[in-house]
């Protein structure tokens, strides 16, 4: 049933100093399906950028592989749209023109990747906005014009590098409300990743714990809380006997 | 209150023009003419002269403008291949290196040898000025284009071109305005000095031929010209980047 669009297969990642060689990223091997959002969360510095990174294409691994759809990863693509933390909106385009960028930038914007590109600023109720400049939003706006132009780009694979790790705790709680309900409503495989334990727990249909020096996968569990959740279900015992697990074994190690 | 504040600056300008006045012939006479003329004769001048003041501006302005166009855009050409390409960076580097600290106007003996004094050599000194900034300001300008975009626009599948287009072009007009307004201003200095070297009009030229009739009055006025035309093209330009960078933060 299931279709795997992501396989690491014995990863490495080691960075060089002047003085020594620090391995980041230590065997990690994981199998990522189709449509399916895995979080990655662990501490920082326990190499879950590194390894989104590396899935992005940004930097090479020293030993193993990244398998897409069966094809070595070699470099950045659009089959691999990222979702920075920082802010990475084009300023110097209106918000339809970021959306769109992925289009025009394969010079085929035709009035179906029109379409497409309207549906998700739609969805990210931006549609009142799609004329204005990203200074004239708010930093939770300008992550939704983030998020629609990685749906918009349509890639195999969305990376999300913490999204929400910059915004206030009330607009990341809409924010991680309105992704659950955009990945729900229209599925994508989403690699995300997060030091935050209720963040992962609530987005992830699984969340892989990594610990650092060197970067490891320690534990991972598959919530499988119910679909077009909100926020009322981090009061729920299940929720909550998740994240007391992972809690529990961030403390450990 | 921050609009009251503005009503003082009014205070020190008729201060100004009281001590102008009170000084020279017209007042207590302290100064003489040929020393420093008064606000009468500098008025009297205006009339006097008033013929040949348009075309030494639009002599002293097309220089200008030709000499600033030519640099500007060799220097954001060279400056963008220099940093799209390491090759031509290298080759480049110490040759823009070496020019960027030459005080230009010591090259103006070399000009008249070249050029004589035609109109080629002016324009050769404004470009020369203006480049040496420019295409500096330019390797700058790109390198502090936030990582980030250049990242976010290839994992959205832009070419190495698309990124340079879409990316590093208008990332880096913000910080072409300081330079841009820096090179305007030297480019008044440069163009009154090559006008200085001989010229048969332009204001420049007349200011110098003021000085050898002493007339004082007809030198101020020039300044005051020059100073009101530098200002105009200050705003210009600043009217053209606003446009340009109605995006930014800036603004």
């Amino acid at each position: 049933m299931s279709e795997s669009i992501i396989k690491v297969n014995n990863l490495d990642v080691e960075f060089k100093t002047d003085a020594q060689t620090i391995k980041a990223l230590d065997k990690i091997n994981l199998d990522v399906q189709k449509n399916e959002f895995i979080c990655i969360m662990g501490i920082s510095g326990c190499g879950k950028t590194t390894l989104l990174n590396a899935i992005a294409g940004f930097i090479e691994p020293n030993h193993g592989e990244i398998l897409l759809k069966g094809n070595k990863i070699d470099g950045p693509g659009p089959d691999r749209a990222v979702v920075f933390q920082d802010d990475a909106v084009f300023p110097w385009m209106n918000v339809e023109d970021n959306v769109s960028y992925s289009h025009r930038v394969k010079n085929n914007y035709n009035d179906e990747q029109k379409k497409l590109v309207d549906k998700y600023i739609n969805l990210v109720g931006l549609n009142d906005f799609r004329k204005a400049w990203p200074k004239q939003l708010s930093g939770g706006m300008r992550k939704r014009v983030d998020l629609a132009r990685g749906y918009a780009a349509e890639p195999e694979v969305l990376l999300m590098d913490e999204p929400f790790g910059a915004l206030d705790v009330m607009t990341k709680e809409k924010l991680q409300e309105e992704l659950h309900k955009l990945w729900a409503n229209n599925p994508k495989t989403i690699i995300f990743i997060t030091h935050d334990v209720e963040e992962a727990v609530f987005l992830g249909n699984r969340v892989v714990l990594m610990t650092p020096r060197p970067g490891k996968i320690d534990l991972v569990i598959e919530p499988n809380l119910k679909i077009n959740r909100d926020m009322s279900i981090k009061s729920e015992s299940m929720f909550f006997d998740h994240v007391r697990k992972i809690r529990s074994r961030l403390k450990e190690n | 209150m921050k609009n009251n504040y503005k009503y003082l600056g009014i205070i020190t300008v008729l201060v100004t023009f009281s001590i102008w006045f009170t000084i020279t012939g017209d007042g207590l006479a302290l100064v003489r003419h040929f020393i420093f003329p008064s606000p009468r004769q500098v008025m009297q001048a205006v009339i006097r002269i008033s013929d040949i003041i348009p075309l030494d501006i639009v002599y002293t302005l097309t220089r200008l403008f030709i000499g600033f166009f030519l640099g500007a855009m060799l220097g954001v050409t060279i400056g963008l291949l220099m940093s799209y390409s390491k090759i031509i960076d290298a080759f480049l580097d110490p040759l823009v290196e070496s020019i960027r600290p030459v005080p230009v106007i010591a090259m103006i003996p070399f000009l008249i040898m070249w050029f004589g004094i035609g109109e080629a050599g002016k324009i050769f000194l404004i470009t020369l000025g203006v480049f040496a900034i420019i295409v500096v300001s330019t390797l700058e300008a790109v390198k502090n284009v936030p990582k980030i975009y250049i990242r976010a626009a290839k994992t959205l599948g832009a070419s190495d071109n698309q990124v340079f287009r879409t990316v590093i072009i208008p990332g880096m007009i913000p910080g072409l305005i300081g330079p841009l307004r820096v090179a305007t201003a030297l480019s008044f200095t440069l163009v009154v000095a090559a006008e200085f070297m001989g010229a048969q009009q332009g204001i420049g030229y007349r200011i110098m031929e003021a000085r050898r009739l002493f007339f004082t009055d007809v030198i101020l006025l020039n300044v005051v010209l020059i100073t009101i035309l530098a200002a105009i093209a200050d705003r210009s330009v600043r009217a053209i980047t606003d446009y340009l960078t109605r995006w930014s933060e800036r603004k």
